[in-house]
This record gives structure tokens, C-alpha cells and sequence, in this order.
């Protein structure tokens, strides 16, 4: 009977402090440019991928030089575009991190979009695959592990952003 | 008129569950895409070794990536709880705000 008054009283509180601090958003506005800009790299990342998938020398290198500092740089600017949108009420999110520290909780949450992390990781993965191709050109073997790693971080990204518009 | 409590905790009930199935399925088709891609990476990987494809600091650089891309996974999933939890938040507000302006019929900023 006691438990149940206090759950009953527990739930009256939250119920009562949601109503206070109204709506919220605790994560970035979704922007429908970055989207479409995302998907358009996607798809010259995999024409890439699709051009050097029988492996590469390191002689012809020169010819693709161009294409990686083009990629590079527009996935570069994608992480940049995302970073930078802000999250209304992070203080919120704070609050929810505090609560999760005092529980012991090791998982908190970020005020960063998860989108900056994997294009990071995309633009690090083309960076090393054109040291690589620079050096001593690629086997089909390894392409196909650069192309695998691009495609889960860009299922990530892609994902997350697409996920933004609620 | 005064607020009738059971049907406003159905009410929130049912905000909160259609957002979280509909979330819950996409969220479980991102991860199982993921997981499937993590697997071959894995695999590519153990096989450009074995077949002498790819040198050691290669092989090093592998490794260390596919943990950074399980990392980032992890961290897209709390992304989309983020969301998640957001638009509950939003639902049972909305739910809750309809219910007061029903019964006092004074109008609230639902999106304060």
C-alpha cells in the first residue's frame, strides 16, 4: 500500500516536472542540404570504389590524386556542416548526464552528433588508402576492406541524419 | 469536469508505445545491417591475411579501425535513443497539456 503510494507519487513528480519544462529537443534539427549532400558522396564514393576495385599501382597513382583530395574535402565539410548545428536544450541533456554520473551509469550522452564521428572515421579511411595507393598501390584485397569500412561508417551517418527528421 | 486520471495514463501509454515500436524497428534494422557488415569486415580482413594481401601495418590499421567503427556504432545508437527519448518526451507532454486544456479550457503552448 505504502510502495504503491509512492510510486503513484513518484510518477505524479515526473509527470509534473515534464509538464514544466514543456517540449524539448535534445538533438540536432534535421538538414535536409546535409542529407542530400551525403548521399550524393555516397555515391561517388562507391563509383570510386567501383573504379579501383581490381587493385592499383603505385605508378598511377597521379591519376587518382585529384579524386581522394576531392572526396576527402567534401567529407571533411560534411563532418564540419554537422558539427556545427546546435541542440536547443543540451542543458537538458547535462541534466540527464548528472543523473546518469550518480547512478553510476557509464554511458552518458553526447551534445555531438554521432554523424561527425563516422564521416570522421571515412575521411581518416581515405586518407590511409591514399597513403597506401601513394606507397605501393592497393590490392583487391584491401580495397574491398576500405570500401566495407566506408560503407558502415556512411550506414551510420546516412542513418542518423535520416533519423533526425521527426 | 475533472481530469480522469486512468484515461490520461492510457492516453500516455499509447503516445509512448507507438513512437517507441515504430523507432524500435528501425533502430533494430540499422543494427542488424551492422552488425552483418561488422562480421565481413572481420572476415575481409582474416582473409587479406591469410592470402598475404595486405602488410603488417596494414593489418594494424585494420584492426584498430574495425574497433573505432564498433565504437561509432555504439554511439549512433545512442544517437537515435537520443531521438527517441525526445519525441516521447514531446508526446507525453502533448498528451498531457491536451488533457489540462480539455478540461480548464484554457489554451497552452504545447511547443514551449
Amino acid at each position: 500500500m505504502r510502495a504503491t503510494c509512492l510510486a503513484k507519487r513518484s510518477i505524479t513528480l515526473l509527470l509534473f516536472s515534464i509538464l514544466l519544462t514543456g517540449c524539448v529537443q535534445l538533438a540536432p534539427g534535421y538538414d535536409k542540404e546535409l542529407y542530400s549532400d551525403l548521399t550524393e558522396v555516397n555515391a561517388s564514393l562507391l563509383g570510386f570504389f567501383s573504379s579501383v576495385s581490381m587493385g592499383t599501382t603505385k605508378q598511377s597513382f597521379p591519376e587518382r590524386e585529384d579524386t581522394y583530395h576531392n572526396l576527402i574535402g567534401r567529407v571533411e565539410a560534411l563532418a564540419m556542416q554537422s558539427e556545427t548545428r546546435p541542440i536547443p536544450d543540451a542543458e537538458i541533456l547535462e541534466k540527464i548526464n548528472d543523473y546518469l554520473i550518480a547512478s553510476d551509469r557509464e554511458i552518458l550522452f553526447e551534445d555531438s552528433p554521432p554523424s561527425v564521428a563516422s564521416l570522421e572515421q571515412i575521411s581518416g579511411t581515405l586518407q590511409k588508402m591514399r597513403e597506401t595507393d601513394e606507397d605501393r598501390g592497393l590490392t583487391p584485397g584491401a580495397v574491398k576492406i576500405f570500401k566495407n569500412g566506408v560503407v558502415i561508417s556512411m550506414d551510420q551517418a546516412l542513418t542518423y541524419e535520416a533519423f533526425l527528421n521527426r | 469536469m475533472s481530469l480522469d486520471v486512468n484515461q490520461l495514463v492510457a492516453d500516455i501509454k499509447d503516445a509512448a508505445s507507438t513512437i517507441i515500436d515504430n523507432d524500435v524497428a528501425e533502430i533494430r534494422g540499422f543494427s542488424e545491417r551492422q552488425v552483418q557488415a561488422l562480421a565481413k569486415q572481420a572476415q575481409l580482413i582474416a582473409t587479406a591475411m591469410i592470402n598475404d594481401e595486405i602488410e603488417e601495418d596494414l593489418r594494424d590499421y585494420f584492426l584498430d579501425s574495425l574497433e573505432d567503427m564498433a565504437l561509432n556504432f555504439a554511439k549512433t545508437l545512442r544517437g537515435l535513443l537520443t531521438v527517441t527519448i525526445e519525441k516521447v518526451w514531446n508526446a507525453v507532454v502533448s498528451v498531457i497539456w491536451g488533457a489540462i486544456e480539455s478540461v480548464t479550457g484554457l489554451p497552452l503552448k504545447v511547443g514551449a
